[in-house]
């Protein structure tokens, strides 16, 4: 995200907290969706701004989100989307790299933590960070989930349908349960080792990843 | 209350209208709308129809202060809106024309 979109959103943070609760919902809603657009960012806080003052001024008159909105959420929004201009294909493959990075270095740090841990309950007491074929092949799978869930969980923020409670706590379940599938599958099956070397080193190699990822996203 | 399919291909038009007689604001141009007899057009209705009117440099947008709270985007025509509105006013009367004359003319043309 470049400066001029997270300028915008820190000033869209501070104002959308006077929306009143009887808003928010939809208003949340509604800025979820257009979060799964390919609107860029700065375009995004643009309309969320947009949105922000529309509730507001309505609350200042007394009125309420349905009657500022009418009643197809999802059709006013799908309208804002077409107009606005979208990510370009590079703008796409950034933000793809960017958010990955980012994951990946949040994943290197839990790695680096059970290493470590490992180190001080091991009997030579030496730092090393192992890394094996099941470790890279979970990181990619659950980096994967976690953009279908995202991806889910936005397209389908304005949806009408009622889900039953059930069917909600069951897909929930299963999906926690594949991701644990995953990396007990792999480190189970999959211990070929690739390289090891020393703590400090994956810490700095770790830390070079977060940095990278920070550069890529505060460019797109 | 005039069916939304139908409305869709003059809004525009009619919302360049609004904001040729005077810079204002969302919840202004579906009040005014609403006098008109136009029916109940929600500021949600209007806010995309604005992105694009913008978009194609028909409409910029200023913010003023509001007597009521923080700062609110108001809209004004520009020249190109100014010369698209003309443009829509020429095609309606050459349609309103057409229909009334279908309506109300000679059944036996």
């Amino acid at each position: 995200m470049n400066k001029f979109a997270k300028e915008l959103l820190r000033k869209n943070n501070t104002r959308e907290k006077e929306i009143v609760d009887e808003n928010e919902e939809i208003y949340t809603n509604m800025i979820v969706y257009l979060r799964s657009s390919d609107l860029t960012d700065y375009n995004q806080e643009v309309v969320r701004g947009d949105i922000i003052e529309l509730i507001l001024d309505a609350q200042q008159r007394g009125d309420n989100i349905q009657k500022v909105m009418g009643n197809n959420y999802k059709e006013i929004c799908d309208e804002i989307i077409e107009v606005m201009p979208k990510k370009t294909k590079k703008d796409k493959i950034m933000e793809f790299i960017g958010t990955s990075l980012n994951a990946l270095s949040i994943l290197g740090v839990i790695a680096l933590v059970k290493n470590f841990i490992e180190g001080l309950i091991s009997s030579s007491g030496e730092f090393k960070f192992i890394l094996k074929v099941g470790d890279l092949m979970s990181a990619f799978i659950i980096i994967l989930i976690a953009y279908a869930i995202v991806l889910f969980i936005t397209k389908t923020a304005l949806d009408t349908k009622e889900e039953k409670k059930l069917i909600s706590f069951l897909k929930t379940w299963g999906i926690f349960t594949l991701i644990f599938a995953v990396i007990l599958f792999s480190s189970i099956y999959f211990k070929t080792i690739i390289m090891i070397v020393p703590l400090w080193l994956a810490a700095i190699f770790v830390l070079l990843i977060f940095i990278f990822g920070k550069i890529v996203s505060e460019r797109t | 209350m005039i069916p939304s399919q139908m409305l869709k291909g003059v809004l525009e038009g009619c919302i360049l209208e609004v904001i040729r007689k005077r810079d204002t604001y969302a919840y202004e141009i579906s009040k005014q709308l609403g006098e008109y007899g136009f029916g109940n057009i929600s500021e949600g209705t209007i806010y995309p129809i604005i992105l694009r009117l913008q978009k194609n440099e028909l409409v910029k947008s200023t913010l003023h202060d509001s007597s009521s709270g923080p700062k609110r985007k108001y809209y004004s025509l520009t020249e190109k809106g100014f010369a698209t509105l003309n443009q829509f006013k020429e095609n309606w009367q050459e349609l309103d024309q057409a229909v009334n004359e279908l309506f109300i003319g000679d059944d036996k043309k």
